[in-house]
């Protein structure tokens, strides 16, 4: 049995497989991985606004129904080595990719009262704030990306030699125990990044 | 001493239509005696409800760490939300502005609609069904892109309008 986090989780890499079968003609329905997308980011926010409402239970076994063929797959991958998830392709690639998790808790990339978290790319992969989307949420709210200081936002540093990309609040404000944090980002690399919980 | 002014603005989960505005400053600063919210439109204009004070701002007594504005959000909005920091003399002190979208009605009939789809499955195949929640869902990510990306209140709030519209007329999107 599979918690409301694990079967958006297992939503998210389906879509993923989803599309690679409909790029390669093995997936008849062409908006496949449209309808994972739509159907998890519903079920994503309602979570995110009351994790105990009890609709969710219907409705996030319904998103683990709709995952199909894809979800024991989905399954194995998200089982893999302490979050690290192989690339289903080789080669340098545009992908996308969504992180949650909430400051204090079991996932958490940052300690309450910290001000910046890293992600780890891998070596070879291209980050540009400007190409690539890059939306962190903080408190359910979608900060701005932002060199201005005086301004509360967040801001990104990428190592492009070891493809550790930095990504911290501007303003000198810092994370909270509780608060719900979200990434969704695009970048050009050959694996999802390297998670490492505090 | 002075104060890092910070705030954050988040739409009610249960009230859509209520707005709790929390101080997250750091430092001190005996001079503040009270702090304003001022909730700007992409038109320019003040979004006011009858607690607002000259039609422009709300009044937020400094003892309190927050404050619910209530009937506020009756739609889906992207709003600069403004506060002051004021000493006794009315004189602004800080002031800091933040971009922020409201997607909860737009959100919430999103959820709805997967909720229906539990009970009738076959609504996902249904191309017309499908074409316009797909739509409602390109909106509310447009919004949130042209606030995050470009800090675009206006296309953030056509967006918005865009997607209230489809949820205004369920009989004839979905």
């Amino acid at each position: 049995m599979y918690t409301i986090p694990e079967i958006i989780q297992l939503a998210q890499i389906s879509q993923y497989l989803a599309d690679n079968d409909i790029a390669m003609g093995k997936q008849k329905d062409k908006l496949f991985g449209i309808k994972l997308y739509v159907e998890r980011k519903s079920v994503s926010w309602a979570y995110l606004q009351d994790p105990t409402d009890t609709t969710l239970t219907k409705t996030s076994n319904y998103l683990y129904t709709l995952c199909g063929q894809y979800a024991a797959i989905a399954a194995g991958i998200a089982g893999t080595s302490g979050g690290i998830v192989p690339s289903p392709v080789s080669g340098v690639i545009y992908r996308t990719y969504e992180y949650f998790f909430v400051v204090g808790e079991s996932g958490s990339l940052v300690l309450d009262g910290g001000n910046s978290f890293v992600l780890q790319l891998g070596a070879g992969a291209v980050f540009t704030k400007y190409e690539g989307l890059f939306q962190l949420t903080v408190n359910q709210v979608p900060l701005p990306n932002t060199t201005n200081v005086n301004y509360l936002g967040f801001q990104t540093s990428f190592n492009a030699l070891t493809g550790d990309l930095t990504i911290s609040l501007s303003n000198a404000q810092v994370f909270q125990n509780t608060q719900p944090v979200s990434i969704n980002m695009a970048f050009a690399g050959s694996q999802q990044p390297i998670i490492t919980p505090v | 001493m002075a104060i890092i002014p910070s705030f954050t603005a988040i739409q009610s989960s249960s009230v859509l239509s209520t707005l709790t505005v929390t101080d997250t400053s750091t430092g001190t600063d005996i001079l503040i005696t009270q702090r304003r919210v001022y909730l700007i439109q992409a038109n320019g204009d003040f979004l006011v409800n009858s607690d607002a004070v000259n039609e422009q701002y709300f009044a937020w007594d400094y003892a309190d760490t927050s404050i619910d504005i209530t009937d506020i959000l009756d739609v889906d909005y992207a709003i600069y939300v403004r506060v002051d920091w004021l000493n006794v003399s009315d004189t602004v002190l800080y002031t800091e502005t933040v971009l922020n979208g409201y997607p909860g009605y737009e959100e919430n009939f999103l959820y709805g609609l997967t909720g229906a789809q539990t009970s009738n499955p076959s609504l996902i195949n249904n191309a017309n069904y499908y074409l316009s929640k797909m739509t409602l869902r390109v909106q509310v990510d447009d919004a949130t892109q042209a606030i995050t990306q470009g800090g675009d209140i206006f296309s953030a709030q056509a967006a918005y309008n865009r997607g209230m519209y489809l949820v205004n007329n369920p009989q004839t999107f979905f």
